[in-house]
């Protein structure tokens, strides 16, 4: 089995303190601090992609996973980081399958977007399982090729299924969605309402591949849960009044966490904060992560909003720089937040010594302890 | 107002497209002029609509229906105002920049402008420099660089060296906007001016032709 930075004693101690945290009673933050020493890290003859579905569908999963195993034997897990990896397969791959065209772009810079088949009518429109799609099948193969080369050494991620707008949009067109919902509401419901069924049939079929490592779960954020963990979203939702968010997402939102033992919701810019007394209102959505968006001021800079986060009875993970994580708890506590580090360089942190210096200055500085 | 421009005002800020339609005939069947149903009735109630959206009462989608019920209107009085002389505001050359497949913003800003009285050059999205500069070439008053991702916007500097390079800079407004756009950014880049919405954006293109 290849080799990970990470005993039984340490996934121990972070299952502990994350249950206590999801429990409301850690009184200190959690705090992902990952690094990967590029100096170690034997470089691939091909690149990794940061989007698993930019490697060709006929490229064997095995080749593609030993490609990350420089990554994951040379990086280290500093306080509450664990071992993870996300199978990334684009924003909404759950679109894709569902039979929408998957467009895997690399260069200039990696993406992934997602466009209709064919025109068609919105009463037209009918989404359905198809077993036998092969961006579906090519998730539960990479799903289940990660779970057998690293068990219990790695929690695999799900992938981002997408929100259920976001998916509609894919078949329909955004302009022409955002039409749809004046024009045509019921047939809005009817769609959301099969892609919420969908949409928990792919998550669960995903989770069984993984129940063999017994790790639990995890979403695109580093965030591990010992049931069901996602990091719901609505990209969509920017665009929309929190009336519209209310009939067309809330209930997909509320079912989801009714599924999951630990939804959490992903609030995207600020366009989303008009959503956020909605948000606060679902009884199960247990935390709310805060991206302020491209071009924003750093999540640190909105305390307002992480108070009224953590006011509210959730929970708060942002994606912060160390002086970010200082700041936070400086002024509002860390109890309650998930801090996941993002170091300013390559070279931060590379010394055990300044990471475990910095997790000794953030608990010095909480105001929760 | 008229009782009849008044109902074209209001079906449009409803995004009522029939009743716009319908109200338009009959205030020409009335004897009102096309020329004064545009400037009355079809520019105000888009410029409240953008009002409305700034104060967060109208979200995209009442935008988008009300612009769509403005253009149904438009198409009606179109050829009665080519043959009246009435000429537009100006001629705005629009696209998303580069790299950035993001259109809704864009389109938005177009519908808006469209309503506030400009001829409209929809030039899409992923447009390189040349599109831009080509559109400078053929007698667009104003340029409009839209990007919603750090990684697009720094294409609408290139977009403005291309243009001054071409020495078509004096003859062209260039304004821009998007999610991760700022005025300091519209600054730095020599833009002539930023919008951070919509029905900013036309009040921006209208203020800046009548410099």
């Amino acid at each position: 089995m290849p080799k990970i930075n990470f005993t039984e004693e340490d996934w121990q101690r972070v299952e502990r303190d994350t249950l206590a945290w999801w429990a409301g009673e850690l009184r200190r933050p959690l705090v992902y601090l990952a690094v990967t020493d590029p100096a170690q890290m034997k470089i691939p003859e091909a690149p990794l992609y940061s989007y698993w579905s930019n490697y060709p569908l006929e490229m064997p999963a095995d080749e593609i996973v030993e490609r990350f195993e420089p990554w994951f034997a040379t990086t280290k897990y500093y306080g509450d980081a664990f071992p993870w990896h996300w199978l990334n397969f684009g924003p909404g791959i759950a679109a894709g399958f569902l039979g929408a065209n998957v467009h895997s772009v690399r260069e200039p810079s990696e993406t992934v977007w997602f466009s209709r088949p064919k025109e068609i009518q919105l009463t037209d429109l009918h989404l359905a399982y198809d077993a036998a799609n092969p961006w579906w099948l090519r998730v539960k193969e990479m799903t289940s090729t990660l779970v057998e080369r690293y068990g219990s050494d790695l929690v695999v991620s799900h992938t981002d299924l997408g929100g259920n707008l976001d998916i509609l949009a894919s078949f329909r067109g955004t302009q022409e969605l955002l039409f749809d919902l004046v024009d045509c509401p019921e047939e809005v419901d009817r769609l959301t309402g099969a892609i919420t069924e969908l949409w928990l049939r792919y998550y669960d079929e995903q989770h069984n591949l993984m129940l063999s490592t017994g790790r639990g779960t995890s979403s695109w954020a580093p965030i591990w849960s010992q049931g069901k963990t996602y990091m719901l979203q609505s990209d969509f939702a920017y665009m929309i009044s929190p009336a519209m968010f209310e009939r067309f997402v809330v209930p997909d939102l509320t079912a989801c966490c009714n599924h999951l033992d630990h939804g959490f919701y992903h609030l995207d810019g600020k366009g989303q904060i008009r959503h956020l007394d909605l948000l606060l209102s679902i009884k199960r959505l247990r935390g709310i992560q805060w991206i302020p968006g491209d071009g924003q001021l750093p999540p640190h800079e909105w305390l307002p909003l992480l108070k009224r986060i953590r006011d509210g009875g959730k929970l708060c993970q942002v994606f912060v720089s160390p002086e970010g994580a200082r700041a936070i708890v400086r002024n509002l506590g860390g109890r309650g937040f998930l801090f996941v580090i993002q170091p300013l360089s390559g070279s931060d942190f590379q010394n055990p010594k300044d990471a475990e210096a910095f997790l000794k200055t953030l608990a010095e500085e909480d105001r929760s302890l | 107002m008229n009782e009849i421009l008044k109902n074209i005002y209001e079906a449009i800020i409803a995004g009522d497209m029939d009743t716009s339609q319908a109200e338009i005939r009959a205030a020409l069947n009335a004897g009102i002029t096309a020329g004064e149903i545009l400037n009355t009735a079809l520019i105000p109630a888009m410029g409240e609509v953008g009002c409305l959206f700034e104060k967060e009462e109208y979200f995209v989608p009442e935008m988008l229906v009300a612009a769509r019920a403005m253009k149904a209107g438009l198409e009606i009085l179109k050829p009665l105002l080519v043959n009246s002389g009435l000429k537009p505001m100006g001629k705005v050359a629009i696209g998303t920049v580069e790299g950035d497949l993001h259109d809704i913003g864009k389109n938005l800003v177009a519908m808006m402008l469209e309503g506030a009285g400009f001829e409209i050059l929809d030039l899409g999205v992923d447009v390189a420099p040349e599109k831009f500069l080509e559109a400078a070439k053929s007698g667009a008053n104003i340029i409009g660089l839209s990007a919603l991702l750090t990684t697009t916007m720094t294409s609408m500097e290139t977009v403005i060296r291309e243009i001054e390079a071409a020495g078509l800079r004096s003859q062209v407004r260039i304004i821009i906007g998007g999610a991760p756009v700022t005025a300091e950014y519209a600054l730095r880049i020599g833009a002539d001016g930023f919008a951070s919405d919509a029905g900013q954006a036309a009040t921006l293109a209208t203020t800046l032709l009548s410099q």
